[in-house]
């Protein structure tokens, strides 16, 4: 006697979750870790006393390499394992198929070629405390999409002058950072499909020539990104990726007119990030240009 | 619950692209992976029988599980098996101890049978909990892809599973039949196009 059997609690987007799944979305999630840390100073310097304020309008921008396109992956299960290059997230859209056990044939899912990504965000920094200022930045959108929801990017900090104890390396400035980066999209059933913890801690240098203020920083980060979505009649999606220990190396400068600065960077990263921003300071008078 | 389509999924599994849609260029092909089912029922009261289980949803048990991802038959680019497995969902006797064949063929056209999964001397409770891998073979393989080809060509194709039982430890009496409860899935992959 057979009797129709309901279809097994599992997840439909398997290709995409599985033993892959973080070689697949690395691209993207590498991009998304360095736009963060982008565009977070435009000097080293922190004043030891005295109010300041800056609002700062920062755009950063990954443009993906060639080699980020694809990545070795391994076929799952039913098909004996074999490793095969196939496209990433950003990669080529075409599947890319390869051939197992008895003759049957594994599909990898396509990428969405996606050559470039950028993010903006508004951020705010005030001082002075001892030497101390604290920096905040937010981003809110809604997708108009309900199953989507709202994206939302928040996050803040402090940064300490290190510079104002050792007066004897003037005119080097030098800061060290600690910063957290919350980023969610939340859906109005009240789900977080995409929840993520960025924390950074960052050493700044720079020196002040005139208007202009060439700066650098290195960074280490400690990112966790989550993602967990429900699909009625299937085991919920839920994946937890993480990348700890990653550097980034930022190269910059700023030069300031005025109470409006503008800056450009470069952050090496696994994925390389440009950054531009401008900031509107007050007190209206330069702090690094008149150091 | 709404259904989220299967391309939205992807790209809000990935973070914030749809903040930035711009971006996205191209459609990207989607792969969906899913199972068809069916339970082998069987009460047994001799060592060696054959028998044989009909799938005839195989069409709507697709198209649920397509439905599922937010895509319908129309969308599919091409559908391969990747896999079977078995599932014991109850035995007994609780030691049964089973060599067998089974085959596949098709009951709608003239195709097979054809030798689909082997079990040598598989204790049918060890097949219990998470669904277990078969050992397959090729041309059962080939006869799964050509009816999933001709599901994407509007048929309609039934399926036959025959039991070819050689032996079974301890053997069943009419005192000590067996009975038992597997379920056979064949997994899947649908490769779709993109888009909503």
């Amino acid at each position: 006697m057979a009797t129709a059997a309901p279809s097994l609690a599992q997840n439909p987007l398997q290709a995409y979750t599985g033993r892959n799944a973080s070689g697949y979305m690395a691209p993207l999630v590498d991009a998304f870790r360095s736009n963060l840390n982008a565009g977070l100073f435009n000097t080293a310097r922190v004043e030891p006393s005295g109010f300041h304020v800056s609002l700062e309008l920062v755009g950063m921008a990954t443009f993906f390499d060639e080699a980020s396109r694809s990545f070795m992956a391994k076929t799952d299960q039913g098909v004996e394992d074999k490793w095969v290059r196939v496209p990433t997230i950003i990669g080529p859209p075409e599947a890319v198929f390869t051939e197992g056990y008895a003759s049957t044939v594994y599909a990898f899912p396509g990428g969405f070629d996606v050559n470039d990504w950028y993010l903006s965000a508004p951020q705010l920094r005030i001082g002075n405390w001892k030497g101390t200022e604290a920096m905040a930045r937010a981003i809110f959108y809604n997708t108009g999409n309900d199953d989507i929801g709202s994206l939302g990017v928040w996050g803040g900090g402090l940064r300490h002058s290190v510079s104002q104890y050792f007066p004897g390396i003037a005119p080097f400035d030098i800061a060290v950072a600690g910063m957290w980066q919350h980023a969610r999209l939340h859906t109005k059933q009240d789900l977080d499909i995409v929840n993520s913890n960025l924390y950074t801690l960052a050493l700044h240098t720079g020196m002040a020539m005139g208007p202009l203020y060439p700066y650098a920083g290195v960074a280490v980060g400690w990112y966790r990104f989550g993602v967990h979505y429900e699909l009625e009649g299937y085991d919920p999606v839920d994946l937890r990726l993480s990348a700890d220990h990653d550097f980034q190396l930022t190269l910059g400068a700023s030069y300031r007119v005025g109470f409006v600065a503008a800056y450009g960077e470069y952050n090496f990263a696994d994925q390389n990030t440009l950054a531009a921003g401008l900031s509107v300071n007050y007190p209206f008078s330069s702090r690094s240009v008149t150091q | 619950m709404k259904q989220l389509c299967a391309k939205l999924l992807v790209i809000a599994a990935l973070g914030m692209l749809l903040a930035t849609a711009g971006c996205i260029t191209s459609q990207s092909d989607l792969v969906v992976t899913d199972v068809i089912s069916a339970n082998i029922v069987e009460h047994e009261t001799t060592g060696s029988f054959s028998t044989f289980t009909v799938v005839d949803d195989f069409k709507i048990q697709l198209e649920k599980a397509l439905e599922k991802a937010g895509k319908k038959s129309a969308d599919v680019k091409s559908i391969h098996m990747i896999g079977a497995t078995f599932q014991t969902l109850s035995i007994s006797p609780k030691d049964a101890r089973a060599t067998a064949d089974i085959t596949i063929a098709r009951q709608d056209v003239s195709d097979g049978p054809a030798d689909f999964v082997s079990f040598n001397d598989t204790l049918l409770k060890s097949l219990q909990g998470r669904p277990t891998d078969a050992v397959m073979n090729a041309d059962g393989v080939a006869l799964v892809d050509r009816a999933l080809a001709d599901l994407l060509e509007g048929g309609d194709p039934t399926l036959v599973l025959t039991v070819n039982n050689e032996t079974i430890t301890p053997t069943p009496t009419p005192e000590a039949p067996l009975d038992f409860t597997v379920r056979v899935s064949v997994k899947f992959q649908a490769v779709v196009a993109g888009g909503n």
